[in-house]
């Protein structure tokens, strides 16, 4: 538990160092190409396309929410699910990309989730700019309830890190993690509900509240639910699900940053 | 704060396990079972005390635990048990040089700057410099990977020396590079020196050590062996290797492998009851002795493993996790699940709301 703490600690203590190599990150990766950093938005735009000419206009079946249209609806939702996506796997390479430089040199091991998730905040904001715009397009407008967004944002960045923390760590164990990982992160797109809301689907109503608890339908769902006016965070089933998704964060915290400092001292080791 | 002291260590020990397959170490992190691994002590209880601006050497040979010292001080690698106290930045130089192989040269001094907290600015302020000190040239934006050995190791060197730590940690850099850049680094460490920084530097060459070195310790296979004056510890390890040259290679293999087995069959608990002995017998109290010397040896330390608490937080947070899904599943309201907990295993079929 003391070992959760100083992890969370240090995350402040080196906020800086984060923000400035979060941001060195992002232009080294994009240095050798022409387009640079437009591939960061070219590429989701290309994807949101995609998934409005399939499932908004070709298996078009009325508004996913109550007097919402369908692209809008969509893009609140990938937005913020395109980030978890890229987050998640980058996050969990972290520690394996890095582990030859920071075994020689002083340097807290434990930022290096943090590094991605800032990275990758950049294509979040303007993911988030494009759906707000769109949302005024539709004359969708702001309300008191995108108060909320600031708490799901908390929730998004706590989940990113403890999963990382975590990922980061077994995928330096075992190299299968990252693999299988991803085949979790292809199958969960679809079960978070990004493209269809499942919950008016025809879905039997158990397997609709069995595919509710995971988490990244909770941050995927607030958000919606927030920008579009839709829903409070102390009404069923959230309520239910904030406390199922916090004590997820939870347990992934301890066990991650528990896992982080035994094997800390072995990085190099291992691989 | 008292001032007699830069770096402080107490009681440091370093253990490391020695795995015999893939499989074990699995089990290890997965806490399966307990797997019984043999354990090395690299450092068998090492109390140092450097003090500020001086220039500390650390001797001695293959295997004695130098490298693991000195990781320890730059905050590499965390001590099984002790206390270091570090008053300062550390910088240290090894020799990978910890340069990333496929980013350019000017791309690992940008890199490396920021881990150690330099903003952009202050980088491409050193930046020529440190193309300058390590005489790179147009080499600079070429990929490490196609670098000599010589000058992968320069880089590191001028990259460690310009982010301007205030103790500095050589460890066996200096033996890859030629005359001309071993006077170089000379030079620049002498330019330490007299600006009043703290150095640290590790080394096989007797001779470098006593050009360069004030005070001297000398590591015997996880033992602080002597401490001291430059000269006498060198004359002291010079008769040591002489003599140990003279011996017979049956007879020199013999008392290497005694002192390795001494390492492997250290005991810990064994050692901290003979630093509770040695304080009772300057007359403290039994109970205060365990408490300071339990204080000493793992104040600083995170538990390697999780305390009994934890474990009941977290089985507790599981349990509770299980239990909240279930009752979202069931649909029924929390108070309801509660009263009556065997309504969680039959599920509403309609929709709740």
């Amino acid at each position: 538990m003391n070992t959760m703490f100083k992890i969370i600690g240090d995350q402040f203590a080196n906020f800086k160092i984060i923000r400035r190599m979060a941001k060195y990150d992002d232009r080294a990766t994009y240095q050798s190409h022409y387009l640079g950093l437009t591939w960061e938005f070219l590429n989701p735009l290309i994807q949101i396309g995609i998934y409005y000419l399939v499932f908004g206009v070709a298996l078009k079946r009325g508004d996913p929410m109550p007097g919402i249209p369908y692209l809008p609806w969509m893009v609140t939702g990938i937005a913020p699910w395109l980030y978890m996506n890229k987050t998640t796997l980058d996050a969990s390479k972290s520690v394996y990309q890095q582990v030859g430089l920071v075994s020689k040199m002083k340097f807290p091991i434990n930022v290096l989730p943090s590094i991605k998730i800032m990275g990758n905040l950049y294509s979040f904001w303007t993911m988030m700019a494009f759906a707000v715009f769109l949302m005024f397009l539709n004359h969708i407008w702001p309300t008191i309830s995108w108060i909320q967004f600031i708490y799901y944002f908390i929730c998004m960045i706590a989940l990113m890190y403890s999963l990382g923390i975590f990922n980061s760590t077994v995928s330096v164990l075992v190299r299968d993690w990252q693999i299988a990982l991803q085949s979790v992160l292809r199958m969960l797109f679809y079960m978070s509900g990004v493209l269809f809301n499942f919950v008016t689907s025809n879905f039997p109503p158990v397997l609709v509240r069995v595919l509710e608890v995971n988490p990244f339908y909770y941050i995927i769902n607030g958000m919606r639910e927030s920008l579009l006016s839709k829903g409070w965070v102390w009404q069923q089933p959230n309520l239910n699900l904030t406390i199922t998704f916090w004590l997820f964060v939870f347990i992934m915290m301890t066990i991650g940053s528990y896992l982080h400092n035994k094997f800390r001292a072995n990085f190099v080791d291992l691989i | 704060m008292d001032n007699s002291y830069k770096i402080k260590l107490e009681n440091v020990t370093k253990e490391y396990d020695l795995f015999r397959t893939k499989s074990d170490k699995l089990k290890n992190f997965f806490n399966i079972g307990k797997v019984d691994v043999p354990h090395f002590w690299s450092l068998k209880g090492i109390s140092l005390a450097i003090k500020p601006g001086e220039t500390f050497g650390i001797i001695g040979v293959n295997g004695s635990g130098k490298s693991t010292i000195s990781n320890i001080i730059s905050g590499i690698i965390p001590q099984t048990t002790g206390t270091v106290d570090v008053r300062g930045d550390t910088s240290i130089i090894a020799i990978g040089a910890g340069l990333k192989k496929n980013l350019t040269g000017a791309e690992n001094i940008r890199l490396k700057g920021l881990m150690q907290g330099l903003t952009i600015k202050e980088i491409d302020d050193v930046r020529d410099s440190i193309i300058d000190f390590a005489d790179i040239g147009t080499f600079i934006n070429q990929p490490v990977k196609d670098y000599s050995s010589g000058m992968r190791s320069r880089l590191g060197f001028a990259i460690a020396v310009h982010i301007n730590p205030d103790i500095m940690i050589i460890d066996e850099a200096l033996s890859v590079g030629d005359d001309t850049f071993y006077q170089k680094c000379v030079d620049k460490i002498m330019e330490f020196k007299k600006q009043g920084k703290t150095i640290l530097f590790v080394s096989h060459s007797l001779s470098q050590v006593k050009m360069i070195c004030d005070r001297v310790a000398w590591m015997h296979f996880g033992e602080l062996r002597e401490v001291g004056d430059t000269d006498e510890v060198i004359s002291h390890y010079r008769q040591f290797s002489s003599s140990f040259k003279k011996k017979t290679a049956k007879e020199r293999k013999k008392y290497q492998q005694d002192k390795k087995r001494q390492q492997i069959e250290f005991s810990i608990d064994g050692y901290q009851q003979s630093l509770i002995n040695d304080q009772v017998e300057v007359g403290v109290e039994v109970k205060q002795a365990e408490k300071n010397i339990q204080k000493r040896m793992y104040g600083q330390v995170l538990p390697d493993k999780m305390s009994i608490a934890t474990r009941m937080v977290v089985i507790i947070a599981i349990l509770a996790f299980i239990f909240f899904a279930m009752v979202n599943v069931s649909g029924h309201s929390i108070t309801k699940s509660l009263e009556s907990p065997s309504t969680l295993i039959h599920p509403v079929q309609h929709k709740v709301r």
